[in-house]
């Protein structure tokens, strides 16, 4: 079974999300911020990270450059989570290997399409 | 059953109970209704408990009711398979395999140990049914999720520029109803705005946007009807839309216009047929976006109206001078290049060009003898000059649309850094910095320009010039942001350059 990891900070968010993503055959473990996700991608492998942009203790943006500095050959694939991609962020994603945005608001079934296109299906 | 519906019911849970009643080397398996094996403890339904079920189901002597009336067969070596019905869809029975029960059991344990594998049997369908359920709601919670952002990106459209708005609106429709393609395809030229479900690519996506700016689009905007196409083989096809294998919907938007565009839904065939309900959304949203785009329609020429009035009145008041033909729209373009270059935001700007553009408007009330008058002025008619800036402020002033930053702009355009200018004698921050940005655009543009009483510089003389009398006339930070732009981005300074030039060539 593929493994996502769910960084959000809104719980009803994430707990949607989680029930959704397991429903379609992913095992899902969640973080609130950038700093819990960090420790536990630290401790274990998964398949794919989904991480929202703003995030109060570590947002996205600065999770995203600890795992390039700190995880250095990561094999997972990342989405970010964020509302109208500006250029700013366009230009700092182009510099990102398998990582991929996906536009707020958030939907469930476009998320699960994509992870199912990166992670070559579910299970 | 999937994995993970297999995973959910926690069998080992399950089994752990089965090993206290049963004896700790007792195995359990699950079986569908045909009494094949679904799920075994020992892992491999083939081998263990499974393979003797399978062995059993062969020689058609499972499931069985035996003497005492119990779901119960009993084997050789004193092993025993205990069984009993699970009432659920995809599971028809569960058993237990018994090496040896000790002591040789009486009827009475016998019993009590089926009815634990009664009890068993009742949680394992309770847990299905639950699960089941469970996921009916996250599947509602998801259609729910889905139509939430729906309504959001209604809402966005009528916020957001139409293209990109209505980009974000097709593709949650897409996903929403669950189709390949959703395209807003607007006449004349066939203009098409469209997203695939989840941004995936169909391989014959170019066909198919051909195809539907062509025929679809003209038979739905006259009939003004909205039309699906289930079937395969379906006489309208012939002359309507692609033999291409999808189901069409497609609906008129009525967005004030002779010919109207139309909103399409394309679903690959063997996906399910569009219905009613597909139909009712379709047509609110079109009728949704139809308002939306008659209201972006009007604001838009409402804004042209805007922009040829003002045209109209800079023209007037350059056509009272020869020589300053074209100087307001370069004095508007040098402003927003320096605008641009001290990082103004997008509010800002838009007062600066209206500042700049109309910073002389109030030449109108100058008499053309003194405007137009070749060699130098009386000191009257120098003070009677004066007073345009003042005049453009009180002509702006009565427009509620030009905010305070682009009318003080007109107003202070020809105050002096060292405060010797005009109309109030301002000095340095005291002028409001529109103002200071549109001074330096103005003289730069008449430097440039051939006047009735001089010759025009050229740009390099012209730059060079401006930053000698950058703190004195002009405030040296402005001056520097516009020098600095000039040098460091070859494409300001190729636009302004034109700009000037065209007007002396």
């Amino acid at each position: 079974m593929k493994s996502v990891l769910l960084v959000d900070d809104e719980p009803h968010v994430s707990r949607v999300a989680k029930l959704s993503l397991e429903r379609a055959g992913y095992e899902v473990e969640l973080a609130s911020n950038g700093e819990e996700a960090m420790a536990v991608l630290l401790a274990r492998p998964f398949d794919a990270l989904v991480t929202d942009i703003q995030m109060p203790r570590m947002d996205g943006r600065e999770l995203l450059e600890q795992i390039e500095a700190r995880i250095p050959d990561r094999k997972f694939f990342i989405f970010i989570v964020t509302s109208r991609p500006d250029d700013e962020h366009r230009e700092w994603a182009e510099t990102l290997t398998r990582t991929e945005f996906i536009e707020k608001p958030l939907s469930l079934r476009h998320l699960i399409s994509r992870l199912q296109h990166h992670l070559g299906g579910a299970g | 059953m999937s994995e993970r519906e297999l995973k959910e019911l926690h069998l080992e849970k399950h089994h752990e109970l089965i090993r206290f009643a049963f004896g700790r080397d007792s195995a359990f398996a699950l079986c569908d209704h045909e009494g094949a094996p679904v799920w075994t403890s020992s892992g491999a339904p083939e081998e263990g408990i499974g393979g003797l079920i399978s062995r059993l189901n062969e020689a058609g002597l499972a499931w069985q009711v035996d003497e005492s009336g119990l779901l119960r067969r009993e084997l050789d070596g004193g092993r025993a398979l205990f069984y009993e019905r699970v009432a659920a869809d995809d599971i028809g029975w569960l058993a237990v395999l018994v090496e040896r029960l000790d002591p040789q059991p009486d009827a009475g344990r016998l019993r009590s140990l089926s009815e634990t594998l009664v009890t068993v049997a009742s949680c394992i369908a309770d847990e299905l049914r639950l699960n089941f359920e469970l996921d009916n709601l996250a599947g509602e919670l998801e259609r729910r999720s889905e139509e939430l952002n729906l309504v959001y990106s209604l809402n966005e459209l009528a916020r957001a520029e139409p293209p990109a708005g209505l980009k974000a609106l097709l593709g949650h429709i897409a996903l929403y109803v669950g189709v390949d393609l959703a395209a807003f395809v607007s006449p004349p030229q066939g203009m098409t705005t469209y997203a695939t479900n989840a941004g995936q690519t169909l391989p014959d996506l170019d066909l198919l946007l051909v195809e539907m700016q062509a025929n679809l689009l003209r038979f739905v905007a006259s009939s003004k009807k909205t039309l699906i196409l289930n079937d395969r083989v379906e006489p309208r096809r012939q002359y309507l839309f692609t033999h291409l294998p999808y189901k069409v919907l497609a609906c008129p938007v009525a967005d004030g216009s002779d010919v109207q565009p139309m909103l399409v839904l394309l679903r690959r065939q063997e996906g399910r047929d569009f219905l009613a309900s597909d139909r009712s959304l379709a047509t609110v949203i079109a009728a949704h976006v139809g308002v939306t785009l008659r209201n972006y329609a009007a604001v838009e020429k409402m804004r042209r109206f805007g922009d040829q009035l003002a045209g109209a009145l800079i023209g007037a008041v350059e056509a009272k001078d020869p020589y300053t033909a074209g100087h307001s729209e370069r004095v508007q373009t040098v402003s927003i290049h320096i605008g641009r270059a001290l990082g103004m935001e997008r509010s800002d700007l838009e007062d600066l060009f209206w500042g700049s553009v109309m910073h002389d408007v109030g030449k109108i009330g100058i008499p053309d003898v003194i405007l137009a008058k070749p060699g130098k002025l009386t000191a009257d008619e120098y003070t009677f000059i004066q007073t345009h800036p003042q005049r453009s402020y009180e002509i702006l002033s009565h427009i509620d649309h030009l905010r305070q930053n682009a009318l003080e702009g007109a107003r202070f355009h020809h105050e002096r850094f060292d405060g010797g200018g005009y109309p109030l004698g301002l000095r340095a921050r005291e002028i409001p910095l529109h103002a200071r940005i549109i001074a330096v655009a103005d003289t730069y543009d008449a430097m440039t320009s051939s006047r009735s009483y001089r010759t025009a510089l050229a740009h390099e003389a012209t730059i060079a010039e401006i930053e000698r009398v950058a703190g004195t006339q002009l405030d040296p930070e402005v001056v520097r942001a516009f020098a600095g732009a000039c040098r460091s981005d070859p494409a300001v300074r190729e636009h302004i350059r034109f700009r000037s030039d065209r007007k002396d060539g």
